[in-house]
């Protein structure tokens, strides 16, 4: 019998699993994983690029950052396209209305990948010492903007950074705000201190050294004002204001002569830009110019959803010949199917041709030439020129410095072709006249909400009662109920 | 009567699971009795020329023989009673041929011997010797002699059929070609014929000389074997629950692919075709689902192969059903592994349950061709009965009326879209401008069997081709396969299977959120819109204010181009080597190959189409698994122990790959999808690969003693890529007891018991259906622009768990086998209960990680039922009617999500704003919580009386009133919702009956399910009465101030959202239905062919249920896991009628 030679065979053939281990070894390939990260400078400017790309997510400053700041405020109203949209607006919103989930995680989601970087890049090699400082402030400036959306809408909110362990799930966000004003502060000037002046055309996007000393004027206004009431910050921000102001021609900053301009596709990084987030059609086009543009009509340019629109009463609030208005405002169009031309005019008594009062800040016509996409160029501006104008001016009316405040405000009114304000104005009403001014100004680019806390006037404003806690968003309910370290904040308990 | 078999050589577990059933009723004596006893493919290249030598003194004959055996192929068959082979001889012979040896041995024994060609050796007593002992039995009467012959029923010759005259030993077995020969007998007795897997017949012989014997095939011997997973077990020594599916089964339904075969066949076992499009997916579920997460569906393992889903491409609209690129003619039979004692030999793939199929085939003898085919129509079962224009269009301004708008047909009418009441007429029936009046379908198979002593083939050609009931779509099948046996030596068998397919089909969409679904536009499109506008072009979407935004399906239905190719190859190879006794080792390798292609463009006639200015799409998928199984069999059978055992290693490598590419905007449409670059733009082109493995060693023993005392250990540990890194390994085990009580001999007085088991197991098997990766923390992608340019930014998607593993499921069955009056009516009952621990779950993690889920093993879920099966010869005369009756009930139930605060799981409808179902523990997976409905206001007192809802529009007389759960006077939907209704059914049954006169016969088979509800979400756009679309006409008994007592609420030209966040979408899916009725007639054997049989069949005649929609067997939602019984725009059902012929020649 040959059966020696047929146990040899099934010796051999059995005993297949001698490499186990290789074998079950999972193979990648269309991904990677952190084994095979960080290593190399095109690593690093990945690691970084994720982190700006939370920015443009449509939880963020897409469209909720957005919308959640701007429903509570007056220009800005929810038409009819989702019940937590109506509740932003009308003061209703609760701990399960999806804004306060859905900012807080997308913030946070940056501030992870900010993290896992700033955690990493010791393990990359750079050629040059100054490519990792600039992806170092690069990384942190998103990490404190991120914060500085969390803080202004939650006030209380955990903190976690590199050195921390960030798959922790029982973080607090008691007594945390010190803690988080000051990483918002060290990260800016951090930024400030590495950042470059300007760019050429291949980084035209990145956050400049002005564009930190300008988050940061800000992030000092904001600790000055209520709720945080913190002493000596109205200086800290004026005088940065001051010093991006008096330099404003070595930063290349200026105020556009012409209102459009500021929201031209082509001229989006002009004087007036200091920090946008990005949307280029055909990379990661933009959908908020649909959810302001026009339903039901052929516009091409501006066809839309009708979601985000405004009201005629605030239409009205405008100064009549404010040059804001045409730019703000959808105020008349062509059909293009039909050719009949609609004008939009609540003031003359007769049904206005069309029936919603409709932005146009978003609706460029030379943005996106191919249409109903939803992807859209325009860019969303995170900090523009007149911002700084105006923080200077909030700041110093706060320091009652009037003749110092007035400057910033009157440079924002001549460009929108309005009177300026004189030097003789008591400071509330300059107060108010600040407020008034960034409501204009500002309509539907995000930031009804904070200008209306810092200067606690939501009920003034409204003409109704209030109450404090619709000044920020309540801690996500299904965030408490994964974490009890986290508490609700003190006026949504 | 019992038949000897001097050379023992046991199962293999081998060549077994490729020899189906039917197959070996119609062997060769050589092969029946390999496959009984000595469950061998190996018999040799034997020449009859090989030379022996013995050299024996003072030995019995017996021992001789023995000898014989030992040193050669020969095997001895004699029966026992009737030879004395204890006589002492002596033999000297020399490199002798074995014929002279035998004449040496018998030749004073009185013992008549023949030899087949297959090496056997029939031993006989001679005249002689046979006179003497039926002298002993038989008083001396008038004798006589008959002569015949023994057939199967396709007419082939049944050698080795036992011919006994009853009550007594007297008796022979049929020779090679079928014929037997008695003499000596009296008159007036009965010849019992009988063979293993046939039932037996009984003859009187009467004055007859001659007499001509059909046995059939018996569905449901003990003897019957059965494959098991890595073997084949006979029936009588399973100690697990397994179901059987035969061809014979299969072959009497015109389905697309085997799943649906399965249907109501095999207690436990629910089959639902998610939806009416041909090729679409099959839901399989064995004994309930298991998993949240991970796949509920099978393990499939073709001829010993584990099939992975395979491929289909992506893309939108409907998934195609991999499985359906098996021909299910290929099919021998399925076996279907429910209980851990069955499955648990598959380890981590088999806590779903295993079907195990077996393919067609070859068998030694002559060449046998085969033809079966049939051809038939199919219509749509049931058209929803829609509103014509006119109806709709006075709905529609009683609706402008109540929500004060303006009127939508005014009396005057100065706009040709808006024409007044009186013009409308019956409009558009866009149902029936998508549906064809009737769809052909077409299946033709070609089989060829045959085979020599050494090699045994079959090859089986196939083309299936299914027009659907919706125009633009079709399914078509070309498939082929080769099963080869060779023996190599006489140790080594080598076996091949292996089949080519190819799939066609044009998909078109008919399924999804609406909108662009093609049966959605159908009924939901107003029938006051025209098809074309009077320019003759389309009319894109419906262009009524308050209307859905459907999109016109006509267009698609005619220009849409959609078509899919998946190919796929499945080829395996067994070599089987006979180390020693007993023992035999195979080594398996095999691939299955198959790459899909979807090629879509969507003209500018479609709405798609014309924003875009055409789309083009192309999407490929690759999918590979190789594998290599080793396995060594060791059979032993001494006195009365019995041991069947495996041991073995398995690897399996499973690869996919894919990729995407769309582009827009055409300036010429005749590129279709076939030049991309010619599309002014481009979306970003997608593609991925993903590779998993698994690495297993596994064992199993068998030991019966006494032939009724059964016991089955087995294990598995399964190594797989998948799992985390610290847990890489894991391991299956289970233990099963039964009892054959019948072989007891205080049952052999208990006649009418003809078999009665009891078995008992209990394993754990496990589910490792996750997807690839999921342990990782994966890296991604995400783009971001920097100078206008894209930047490619990576980071982490997801929260890495190095603890991954499988999910476990602990089976306990207890089951009893009952078979009365010789197994004419057989039974069978389990009971089970599956608890699934370690249950996979993506559970929320705060989401300051950056993260909001992690994929974890937490939480459990349970599954009990019990399952009935009964069938029954109940007729056997020329009247011949069988019945076979299962039925079985399944509670699902889950235990515990630590973390998990219950929620309603996913959407079904993003536009309409219904989520999917509410998962809870303590709740079965699926069941819907939402507001209750409590009928219409029908007057002021009852509006007064009902709790508040918060939109006054729809608080009116004439509208919907709801439970106030919490009683406080609002209704709310996050308060007031409550559990009003669960898919799972009460229990599930299947009723097959076969009658059959003289030629003809008749198949009649039912199935059905009870207590399921119907989450019909296309009600809630068709029965909402509202100006949202086109109404089922039953809603016209709405409300009005004159139609006070309505069962349907006042119509308005909103959706009342409330109505559809409620149990107004819920109805019952109770349901039977004849699936089939064949009638068939056979045509007696001529000089063109041996067999002819005619039939024509009537599929889906008639269902009785109070379900509204097309098709109460439905999930719109496909395998879903946590979305079942979801019916949202699903394909209708078609009613088939079909004319078929099987021939062989």
């Amino acid at each position: 019998m040959r059966l020696y030679k047929y146990l040899i065979i099934a010796a051999v053939l059995t005993v297949t699993s001698t490499s186990c281990k290789d074998f079950l070894k999972e193979d990648v390939y269309e991904f990677i994983t952190p084994d095979n990260f960080y290593k190399t400078e095109a690593d690093a400017k990945a690691g970084l690029t994720a982190v700006y790309q939370t920015l443009q997510d449509p939880n963020g400053f897409k469209r909720y950052i957005w919308m959640g700041a701007d429903f509570p405020g007056e220009a800005a109203y929810a038409n009819a396209s989702s019940p937590s949209r109506d509740e932003m607006d009308n003061y209703a919103w609760t701990a399960t209305t999806d804004f306060s989930r859905l900012i807080w995680d997308i913030s946070y989601r940056g501030i992870r990948r900010a993290n896992n970087l700033l955690l990493n890049i010791d393990k990359v090699t750079f050629k040059s010492e100054d490519t990792k400082n600039q992806i170092i402030a690069e990384a942190k400036f998103l990490r404190a903007l991120n914060y500085f959306v969390l803080i202004r809408f939650y006030d209380h909110v955990a903190i976690v950074t590199e050195t921390d362990d960030m798959n922790a799930t029982d973080l607090s966000n008691e007594g945390t705000d010190d803690a988080v004003w000051a990483l918002i502060e060290a990260d800016l000037k951090y930024a400030e201190s590495v950042l470059k002046t300007s760019y050429g055309a291949v980084d035209m996007g990145r956050p400049t050294k002005g564009a930190a000393m300008a988050m940061l004027s800000k992030v000092y206004l904001t600790e000055a004002a209520w709720p945080w009431n913190k002493d000596g910050y109205w200086l800290k921000a004026a005088t940065k204001a001051d010093e991006i102001i008096t330099n404003e021609s070595s930063f290349g900053y200026g105020l556009e002569t012409d209102f459009r301009k500021i929201f031209d596709v082509t001229n989006e990084h002009g004087k007036e830009y200091i920090f946008d987030v990005e949307f280029v059609t055909n990379i990661n086009g933009n959908d908020f110019p649909t959810l302001t543009g026009m339903r039901g009509y052929n516009v091409k340019k501006t066809d839309g959803w009708s979601s985000i629109i405004s009201t005629p009463e605030f239409y009205k609030s405008y100064t009549p010949g404010d040059k804001r208005i045409e730019t703000t405002f959808l105020t008349g169009f062509t059909d293009l199917k039909t050719g009949k031309v609609y004008v939009y005019n609540p003031d003359d008594g007769t049904e206005p041709s069309f029936p919603l009062c409709h932005f146009a800040k978003y609706q460029d016509p030379n943005d996106n030439l191919s249409t109903g996409t939803g992807d859209y160029g325009c860019n969303m501006k995170v900090i523009r020129y007149a911002d700084v104008l105006l923080v200077q001016s909030e700041a110093y009316c706060e320091l009652n410095q009037v003749g110092k405040a007035i400057t910033g405000i009157n440079r924002v009114r001549v460009r929108a072709g309005l009177e300026p304000i004189a030097a003789t104005i008591s400071q509330t009403d300059l107060r108010k006249a600040i407020v008034q001014e960034r409501i204009w100004e500002f309509a539907a680019e995000g930031q009804a909400l904070f200008d209306l806390k810092r200067q606690h006037v939501l009920s003034e404003r409204a003409k109704k009662e209030i109450n404090d806690k619709y000044y920020s968003l309540p801690v996500p309910q299904d965030e408490i109920d994964k974490n009890p370290n986290l508490v609700q904040h003190p006026l949504w308990k | 009567m019992h038949y000897k078999f001097m050379k023992k050589i046991y199962e293999s577990g081998i060549g077994i699971c490729q020899i189906p059933k039917k197959l070996m009723l119609v062997m060769k004596l050589t092969a029946i009795l390999l496959v009984l006893f000595t469950m061998q493919v190996t018999a040799t290249v034997y020449s009859q020329n090989t030379k022996l030598s013995l050299n024996m003194q003072k030995v019995s004959i017996k021992e001789v023989l023995q000898q014989i055996e030992a040193q050669s192929e020969y095997r001895f068959i004699y029966e026992n009673e009737k030879v004395n082979l204890d006589t002492k001889v002596s033999i000297l012979v020399k490199d002798e041929v074995v014929e002279n040896i035998l004449k040496k041995l018998f030749e004073k024994e009185g013992i008549d011997y023949s030899i087949t060609k297959s090496n056997m050796i029939l031993i006989n007593p001679s005249d002689l010797q046979r006179r003497s002992f039926s002298a002993e039995t038989n008083s001396v009467q008038q004798q006589k002699s008959v002569t015949g012959k023994v057939t199967d029923s396709s007419g082939s010759s049944l050698p080795g059929v036992s011919v006994v005259v009853k009550g007594t030993t007297t008796g022979s077995i049929t020779d090679a070609n079928g014929n037997f020969s008695l003499s000596n007998l009296a008159p007036d007795v009965t010849l019992l014929f009988s063979f293993v897997g046939m039932k037996s017949q009984q003859v009187i012989v009467g004055n007859k000389s001659s007499i001509q014997v059909v046995l059939e095939e018996e569905a449901f011997g003990l003897d019957e074997v059965v494959a098991i997973g890595y073997g084949t077990m006979k029936k009588s020594d399973l100690t697990g629950s397994v179901g059987s599916v035969k061809s014979d089964v299969l072959k009497k339904q015109a389905v697309a692919s085997f799943e649906q075969g399965l249907q109501g066949k095999v207690a436990g076992v629910q089959v639902t075709t998610t939806s009416g499009s041909p090729g679409s997916v099959v839901d399989v579920r064995i004994r309930g689902g298991n998993s949240l997460t991970s796949s509920n569906q099978p393990l499939y393992v073709i001829d010993g192969y584990p099939v992975t889903a395979g491929g289909s491409a992506g893309g939108s609209g409907a998934g195609q059903n991999p499985m359906a690129t098996l021909n299910p003619g290929d099919i021998e039979s399925m076996e279907i592994l429910k209980d851990a004692s069955a499955t648990a030999i598959y380890g981590s793939r088999g806590a779903n349950g295993v079907i195990l199929i077996t393919t067609k085939r070859g068998k030694t003898g002559k060449t046998t061709v085969s033809y079966d085919g049939y051809s038939g129509v199919q219509q749509v079962a049931k058209k929803l009965d829609m509103m014509n224009a006119t109806e709709w269009g006075t709905m529609a301004n009683i609706a402008a009326a109540n929500d004060s708008r303006p009127a939508y047909y005014p009396s005057a009418t100065p706009n040709p879209l808006y024409p007044a009441i009186s013009e409308l007429g019956e409009g558009t029936d866009y149902q029936k401008e998508i549906f064809r009046s009737s769809a052909p379908i077409q299946n033709h198979n070609i089989t060829i069997t045959g085979g020599s002593e050494n090699t045994k083939f079959s090859i089986l050609g196939g083309y299936f081709g299914q027009k659907s009931v919706v125009k633009n779509q079709d399914f078509n099948r070309i498939s082929f396969r080769n099963n080869i046996d060779t023996k190599i030596s006489s140790r080594i068998n080598l076996s091949t299977s292996f089949t080519a397919s190819r799939v066609a089909t044009n998909i078109g969409r008919d399924n999804g959120d609406g909108g662009s679904s093609i049966i959605n536009g159908a009924l939901v499109m107003p029938p006051t819109v025209p098809v074309y506008d009077s320019a003759g072009e389309y009319i894109l979407t419906s262009f009524l204010s308050g209307s859905s935004t459907v999109s016109n399906p006509v267009p698609s239905v005619n220009h849409l181009l959609d078509k899919g190719t998946t190919d796929r190859v499945l080829g395996s190879a067994d070599l089987s080597i006979n180390i020693m006794e007993g023992l035999t080792l195979k080594v398996s390798a095999g691939a299955d190959l198959s790459s899909a292609l979807r090629e879509v463009y969507e003209p500018k006639q479609t709405n798609a189409g014309a924003s875009a200015n055409g789309i083009a799409q192309q999407q490929n998928s690759r999918n590979q698994s190789i594998s290599n199984e080793n396995v060594l069999t060791y059979l032993k059978k001494t006195g009365i122990h019995s041991i069947n055992a495996i041991i073995g290693t398995s690897a399996l490598s499973i690869q996919d790959k894919w990729s995407g590419m769309t582009a827009r905007n055409f300036i010429s449409e005749v590129y279709e999808y076939n030049n991309l670059d010619a599309g002014a733009s481009w979306d970003n082109p997608s593609s991925g690969r993903n590779k998993n493995t698994l690495l297993s060693g596994f064992g199993r023993i068998n030991y019966v003693m006494m032939d009724r005392y059964l016991i089955t250990v087995t294990g598995r540990a399964d190594g797989s890529s998948k799992f985390g890194t610290n847990n890489k390994w894991a391991f299956f085990p289970s233990v099963a007891a039964a009892w054959r009580m019948d072989q007891e001999s205080f049952m052999k007085q208990v006649e009418w018991v003809s078999n009665l088991k009891l078995r008992g197991s209990y394993g754990i098997t496990g589910n490792q259906n996750i997807p690839s990766y999921s342990s990782l923390e994966k890296m991604n992608t995400y783009v971001y622009p920097i100078g206008g340019i894209t930047n490619v930014g990576i980071a982490a998607g997801n929260m890495p768990n190095p603890d991954l593993k499988w999910e476990t499921t602990a089976i306990t069955d207890v089951g009893v086998d009952l078979g009365f009056l010789g197994n004419r009516f057989n039974f069978t009952a389990d009971y089970y209960y599956k608890k699934t621990t370690d249950m996979l779950w993506n559970i929320s993690v705060p989401s300051t990680t950056g993260f909001s889920s992690v994929l974890k093993n937490l939480g459990s879920l349970e599954n009990k039922g019990l399952e009935l099966s009964l069938s029954a010869d109940i007729l056997t005369g020329d009247f011949k009617w069988s019945t076979m009756l299962n039925w079985s009930a399944n509670r699902n139930k889950v235990l515990s999500i630590p973390g998990y605060i219950p929620s309603q799981q996913g959407s079904i409808s993003g536009r309409l704003k219904v989520n999917g179902s509410w998962l809870e523990p303590g709740l079965p997976v699926g069941v819907w919580n939402l507001l209750k409905t409590t009928g219409v206001m029908h007057t002021q007192e009852e509006r007064d009386a009902a709790a508040r809802v918060a939109s006054a529009t729809f608080d009116q007389v004439g509208d919907m009133s709801f439970f106030d759960k919490n009683k406080d006077g609002k209704i709310s939907f996050g308060e007031d919702r409550t559990i009003v209704g669960d898919p799972n059914p009460d229990f599930i049954f299947g009723w097959t009956n076969n009658f059959s006169y003289k030629n003809f016969d008749l198949t009649m088979y039912f199935n059905g399910t009870y207590g399921n509800d119907i989450y019909n979400v296309v009600r809630g756009e068709t029965n909402i009465v509202s100006v949202w679309g086109n109404q089922n006409r039953a809603v016209l008994d709405y409300w009005t101030p004159s139609n006070v007592n309505a069962n349907y609420v006042r119509p308005h030209v909103l959706v009342n959202q409330n109505m559809l966040q409620s149990d107004y979408l819920i109805e019952d899916g109770s349901y039977i239905r004849l699936q089939n009725l064949t009638l068939g007639y056979k045509i007696q054997k001529s000089s063109f062919f041996q067999s002819l049989r005619i039939y024509v069949t009537g599929q889906n005649l008639f269902t009785l249920t109070n379900y509204s929609g097309y098709n109460p067997e439905v999930n719109s939602q496909g395998q879903s896991n946590l979305q079942l019984g979801v019916d949202y725009s699903a394909y209708p059902a078609s009613r088939s009628f079909i004319l078929g012929v099987n021939i062989g020649f």
